[in-house]
């Protein structure tokens, strides 16, 4: 498994051991999804490992597949009641004999086979698997090899696949992203091969290329920007460590930054902390708007819009998707119900393009008056006509809207913003020089090509140079930056 | 042209639309847009679903649908 780094703690730990440990304990203890990735993170200590030897589930997997695992917890955890735990530690490549010989009697047949592969098994431990084992059941597997996956495919080879996927050879369609995740796969052939990518599989594995992605592509510091009951001081700490969300802290000090500007950016988007200091207050100012769409096929998509100001955001490419696209949880906005009167005129007025343009004959197959309503809802929509539906007009809307083809994950909701639950992320009440080095962070981001291409921090900067509250100073920086 | 009443357009409209559907007809279809609109808002007004009387750019739908409407009669399709 991948190990988390985090240059930001590493650059506290330079300095003071103590209190770099103090706080990926105080990260530690924020969830469980936070003890989960400081046991992932590179620089835990072994205090740390034995406090969550006994954690929960997710904490005991990340320890489960350190590489430098300390031999008391591997014990421990050979002995974890959980099965996934177990297999965890038989996989990974640095558990040593002792701890395999332990796990050779266990009850799951999946953690046995993982001991007798495993190439730090002795003899005499690969023998104590097979007195319990079949030996059909020991017999290796034929390895299932994904060429374009395999670090071990030349990078000769890679680079042809990379000119077979960028001349459009449909066999590279359902495998550009594999391709992309290979680490042998050369970096200089990646501007070429962007516009190749067209899916959110592939656009997914451009973004996490080169990225530790389990158990998050966030690093431990910046999830502790993400969370409400962060004590203070850590985040102090880390912001006086150059943390980039310290940028968009309110009444934090601009340090000098730590990682690529690049790196600081994608930690920024991933924890959407970006979009929750900006979007949010655009949306709170009437500057943008904010939409959902449910789109299950695609995936989901969440931005701003501005009218029909298209230069937002492409609404073809991978922005919407890697900025704002599917998550969890997003207490700072309120998303429209299923199927309420907007809802319905909305989706039903996509449908008159099918029925009218293309007598799609599925929908032409519906009532006289479901296509009335279709008809009344795109006059009301797209022609923006001001008709008034009577309560009648309401019950019958409701009803035919069932006899519509509505797929309840692939419409546009409208959004709102409600209160934030982090009110110390933020943009207006930021200073100047927080602004200025936020927007330099984002012009020097642009040297990586996912970044530039994708227009992703050209969207930001439009979102600083559209606010109200920014100031004169980084409207000359923007000013001049357009000018070259 | 004579313009009908408005109650007695949207009936009109309404019930064109209504045998055209009846008869499978996709020439409602191939109407142009605002024609294919007007007869959406007529069978609206008809069945008591909109709110009268009609902004102008609805009511422009309408005039379209029952030049459309008359058309169709004219080519013996209504």
């Amino acid at each position: 498994m991948n190990v988390i780094t985090d240059p930001v703690l590493s650059r506290i730990r330079e300095h003071d051991i103590d209190l770099h440990d103090r706080i990926v304990a105080a990260i530690s203890e924020l969830s469980p999804a936070a003890a989960e990735l400081a046991c992932a993170y590179e620089h835990a200590s072994p205090q740390l490992m034995r406090r969550y030897q006994a954690g929960a589930l997710e904490a005991r997997l990340s320890l489960a597949g350190r590489p430098d695992l300390p031999a008391e917890v591997a014990e421990v955890l050979a002995r974890d009641d959980s099965e996934q735990v177990r297999a965890e530690l038989a996989r990974n490549q640095a558990t040593t004999d002792r701890t395999l010989a332990l796990l050779a009697t266990d009850s799951d047949a999946w953690v046995k086979r993982a001991v007798h592969r495993h190439p730090n098994a002795s003899e005499e431990t690969k023998a104590a698997v097979a007195l319990t084992t079949a030996p059909e059941e020991l017999k290796p597997a034929a390895p299932h090899v994904n060429v374009y996956l395999d670090p071990a495919t030349p990078s000769e080879q890679l680079r042809d696949y990379a000119a077979a996927a960028i001349e459009g050879d449909p066999s590279m369609a359902g495998n550009l992203r594999y391709l992309l995740r290979n680490p042998s796969l050369p970096d200089d052939v990646i501007p070429e091969l962007l516009p190749a990518a067209a899916s959110l599989a592939d656009w997914t594995s451009l973004w996490e290329r080169g990225r530790p992605t389990r158990p998050s592509r966030l690093w431990p510091s910046t999830l502790a920007f993400t969370m409400p009951n962060t004590p203070p001081w850590v985040r102090e700490s880390l912001t006086k460590a150059g943390h980039p969300a310290g940028l968009i802290t309110l009444g934090a000090r601009v340090a000098p930054s730590t990682g690529s500007a690049p790196e600081a950016l994608m930690q920024l988007v991933d924890s959407e902390l970006l979009i929750r200091a900006l979007w949010r207050e655009l949306a709170l100012r009437g500057v943008v708007e904010l939409h959902y769409w449910n789109d299950e096929f695609e995936g989901d998509k969440f931005f701003p819009s501005r009218g029909n100001d298209e230069s937002l955001m492409d609404p073809h490419g991978p922005i919407q998707f890697i900025v704002g696209g599917w998550a969890e949880h997003r207490e700072w906005i309120e998303r429209e119900d299923w199927l309420t009167l907007d809802t319905i005129y909305r989706v039903a007025s996509f449908h008159m393009e099918d029925v009218v343009e293309h007598l799609d004959p599925e929908l032409t197959d519906v009532s006289v008056d479901t296509f009335a309503v279709i008809g009344i809802a795109h006059a009301t929509e797209e022609q923006g006509m001001k008709l008034t539906l009577t309560p009648e007009g309401e019950r019958a809307f409701e009803q035919h809207a069932k006899n519509l083809s509505f797929e309840s994950n692939d419409y546009m909701t409208t959004v709102t913003v409600t209160g934030s639950a982090l009110p110390s992320i933020g943009y207006a009440d930021t200073s100047t020089e927080q602004k200025l080095a936020l927007a330099q962070l984002l012009l020097d981001s642009r040297v990586d090509p996912r970044i530039d291409m994708w227009g992703i921090a050209n969207h930001f900067l439009m979102c600083l140079a559209w606010h109200p509250d920014t100031s004169e100073p980084v409207l000359d920086l923007l000013r001049a930056e357009g000018e070259r | 042209m004579t313009v009908p009443a408005f109650d007695e357009l949207t009936a009109a409209l309404s019930d064109a639309l209504q045998r055209e559907w009846d008869e499978e007809s996709l020439a409602v279809l191939n109407a142009d847009h605002d024609a294919c609109l007007g007869l959406a808002i007529a069978h609206g007004v008809r069945h008591g679903w909109l709110a009268t009387p009609l902004p102008d750019d609805a009511m422009a739908c309408l005039a379209s649908a029952h030049q459309f409407v008359q058309q169709l009669d004219r080519a013996g399709d209504v």
